[in-house]
């Protein structure tokens, strides 16, 4: 007997189902579904952008390649003998003149001078290196002015 | 009998049913794939993405042929709709005169597709295509430019319309240059464009490899515009100029005479397959008196001769019956060595293979490389024509001719390479010109491949001092001197062979080298059949002249007096 009022008392419970409740399922479907057609939406989109953008590289990969070999051609020995030549005037030299310039020792040590790799605040608030690049450039000037003049040693 | 009506039909419905489902069974079993196929192609595309083909660099990296992608302009005139706008439009875009344009898309020709633009630039072309006209087409191909213009085109080759390499090194080095195509595939609609979500698949293309040669485009050019410039003066036939580094083996340049043009190429015309020909290592020809050199080699090295060892030079030797002269009938006297070089004696070459005896002097041969190709990776090369005295045929006389360059047959290549083995201290060097391969992902580096000894260095250094000494004062070598430099080299002059003997034609021909002390640079050059003078003295030294004082220049190479002064 129990077991038979448990189930009347449950088919009892099935129509209370509410209307909001079944209102809600369509709409909740219809969410869904703008969802998935947004979603939808925005990958084609996305999808078209996509190949414009790649088919964009492509037209810049070209336009590399053609830059790369426009350069080539103003590079070119023949341009560069055109412009220099009707441009610029220039003529081919009969023979060049070779000069020997003898270097002292101490323009030997001036060549090798290198300023420091890291700056280092002096003293006197300038920087490290700037009192011995003076000094330095003092004697080179010094050097360049004991020079001789330099020997033409090309053959007639 | 009313069951049995209906059992019929329903059997004969089952009998239906059962065929059905077992040609379903079969479709869908056997015949699957082929179905599938079928299917896929008319829903999914493939195209193939053509790999952007290798640049060829000079050996400072310059280039001297790329690819670049290009448009052709098609226009159908019958089709269009409002010709002046149209036009106006296109003009714009192609930058050409608009009456060029208008003319062509209003030309009264029905049917016809008529090229409005060739070889446009790919961003224009793309332009163009996306106007989606249908009577203009915008056809997309890949071209082959040539910075540098007709510069080394032997060397270089040419490419055909299916970007495969036909010739010089785009042949040789094709899968290199090439890369590897790739391949696309979409889904398509039943219009033929892609669908945006639909399935895509690119296998991209791998970049063809950049060949960088060891040919120095400053000195290749030099070569080229002497070269032409002796051919116009003296009317030949053609020439060779080879420039190398004797002691690496590297091929500064290569220019071969005559020969076709890069920049005028037409592949629909007819083309002349001998113009494609790098003479430089396919052509065989009798060296003449340049080969004196390696005859003295032998002779030096064998220790038959010292430079001051003397002869009696008179003028003409009878050998086996034949009588030997020299090439200007002189007889010289008691004459050295260098005396020998410098007058280019018959008679005292003739006189020195007997000394050295013919089994050293053809072993001297071998060793520096005649008779067999260079393997310098240029194709087509000869191996050249020794006959020795071991073989059938070979006469006593063979060996006197041989010692001054006749009856023997050479490549201009193998020539340079045993004049560099004379000069660099004795070591015979692998002439190559391909220095680098670049590619994507590796590096791959020809170093200098030293074959064999030949001669001594002692050896080396006593002929080299031969040479300088017999350029200074030469018969007419003077032309061949280097303002500034200290060059050697010998001259030759060879009859070309004709049936039954010689013919009156010639080749002239100088090698030289420079500095003599220490060999920077050997050049090789012939002229072959100069019309006005046959002598290699008068028509190809000059030409050594020019092209060793510019490249001595361009290579930085200090004068000798600097050089004299430092040391």
């Amino acid at each position: 007997m129990s077991s038979l009022a448990t189930s009347s008392s449950l088919l009892r419970r099935q129509p209370r189902i509410s209307s909001s409740y079944l209102l809600s399922v369509p709409l909740l479907t219809a969410g869904a579904s703008l969802l998935l057609l947004f979603q939808t939406s925005s990958m084609t989109s996305d999808g078209y952008t996509l190949r414009e953008l790649e088919a964009s590289r492509q037209v810049e990969q070209q336009q590399l390649y053609r830059l790369e070999a426009e350069i080539a051609g103003l590079q070119s020995l023949a341009y560069v003998e055109r412009v220099a030549s009707q441009k610029l005037g220039m003529v081919r030299t009969s023979q060049p003149v070779f000069l020997a310039v003898s270097r002292s020792p101490i323009s030997r040590e001036l060549a090798q001078h290198r300023p420091p790799a890291a700056v280092k605040a002096g003293a006197s608030g300038a920087p490290g290196w700037l009192a011995p690049l003076i000094e330095l450039t003092r004697e080179a000037a010094r050097v360049v002015s004991t020079l001789g003049q330099p020997q033409a040693v090309a053959r007639p | 009998m009313k069951p049995l009506r209906l059992r019929l039909v329903m059997g004969a419905l089952a009998v239906m049913a059962a065929a059905l489902a077992l040609r379903v069974a079969y479709l869908q079993t056997v015949e699957h794939a082929d179905y599938r196929d079928q299917a896929a192609a008319e829903h999914v595309a493939q195209e193939q993405v053509v790999a952007h083909r290798g640049s060829i660099l000079d050996r400072n990296g310059r280039p001297l042929a790329t690819t670049m992608e290009v448009y052709d302009i098609l226009v159908r005139p019958d089709q269009v709709q409002r010709p002046a706008e149209s036009a106006e439009i296109l003009a714009s875009i192609l930058d050409l005169p608009y009456s060029q344009v208008l003319a062509t898309v209003t030309r009264p020709e029905p049917g016809q597709w008529l090229r409005l633009a060739r070889s446009v630039p790919s961003e224009a072309g793309q332009r163009v295509a996306a106007l989606h006209w249908t009577p203009v087409r915008a056809e997309k191909r890949v071209t082959r430019l040539y910075p540098e213009g007709n510069m080394a085109p032997s060397v270089l080759g040419l490419v055909g319309r299916d970007h495969v390499g036909l010739a010089g090194i785009e042949a040789d080095f094709n899968a290199e240059l090439m890369g590897r195509h790739g391949t696309l595939r979409y889904e398509r609609d039943s219009t033929g464009r892609a669908i945006p979500l639909g399935e895509r698949r690119l296998t991209p293309p791998q970049a063809g490899s950049d060949v960088v040669l060891t040919i120095d485009r400053f000195i290749q050019r030099a070569a080229e515009v002497e070269l032409d410039r002796a051919i116009a003066k003296h009317q030949a036939s053609g020439g060779v100029v080879i420039v190398a580094n004797p002691q690496t083996g590297e091929l500064l340049a290569v220019a071969n005479r005559p020969s076709f043009d890069l920049s005028q190429l037409d592949l629909e015309k007819p083309i002349d397959l001998a113009l494609f020909r790098n003479r430089a290592v396919t052509d065989q020809y009798e060296p003449g008196s340049i080969f004196k050199v390696i005859t003295m080699a032998a002779a030096v090295d064998g220790g038959v001769v010292l430079p001051a060892t003397t002869y009696m030079d008179t003028g003409v030797v009878v050998k086996y019956g034949w009588p030997i002269s020299n090439w200007d009938g002189k007889a010289n006297g008691l004459t050295d060595m260098v005396g020998l070089l410098r007058h280019s004696a018959n008679v005292g070459a003739v006189w020195v293979a007997d000394r050295v005896g013919p089994a050293r002097f053809y072993e001297y041969v071998r060793r520096f490389g005649f008779g067999a190709p260079t393997h310098s990776e240029l194709s087509g090369e000869a191996s050249g024509a020794v006959r020795d005295h071991t073989s059938e045929g070979w006469r006593p006389i063979d060996l006197s001719t041989n010692s001054f360059g006749q009856g023997i047959s050479v490549t201009p290549l193998q020539m340079i390479a045993a004049i560099g083995a004379v000069v660099n201290g004795g070591v015979l060097m692998r002439p190559y010109v391909v220095k680098e391969l670049r590619g994507p992902g590796e590096t791959r580096r020809w170093q200098p491949v030293a074959v064999r000894r030949v001669i001594s260095p002692e050896s080396s250094t006593t002929l080299r001092e031969m040479m300088h000494a017999s350029l200074d004062g030469g018969e007419g070598t003077k032309l061949a001197s280097v303002p500034a430099y200290e060059a050697g080299g010998k001259t030759g002059t060879a009859s070309i062979p004709a049936a039954g003997g010689y013919s009156e034609r010639t080749i002239a021909s100088f090698v030289g080298f420079l500095p003599y002390r220490n060999p920077q640079l050997v050049v090789l050059i012939r002229v072959d059949e100069p019309k006005d003078i046959p002598w290699g003295s008068v028509v190809a030294s000059p030409v050594f002249r020019a092209i060793a004082q510019q490249a001595m220049h361009h290579l930085r190479v200090p004068p000798a007096s600097l050089v004299a002064g430092r040391s």
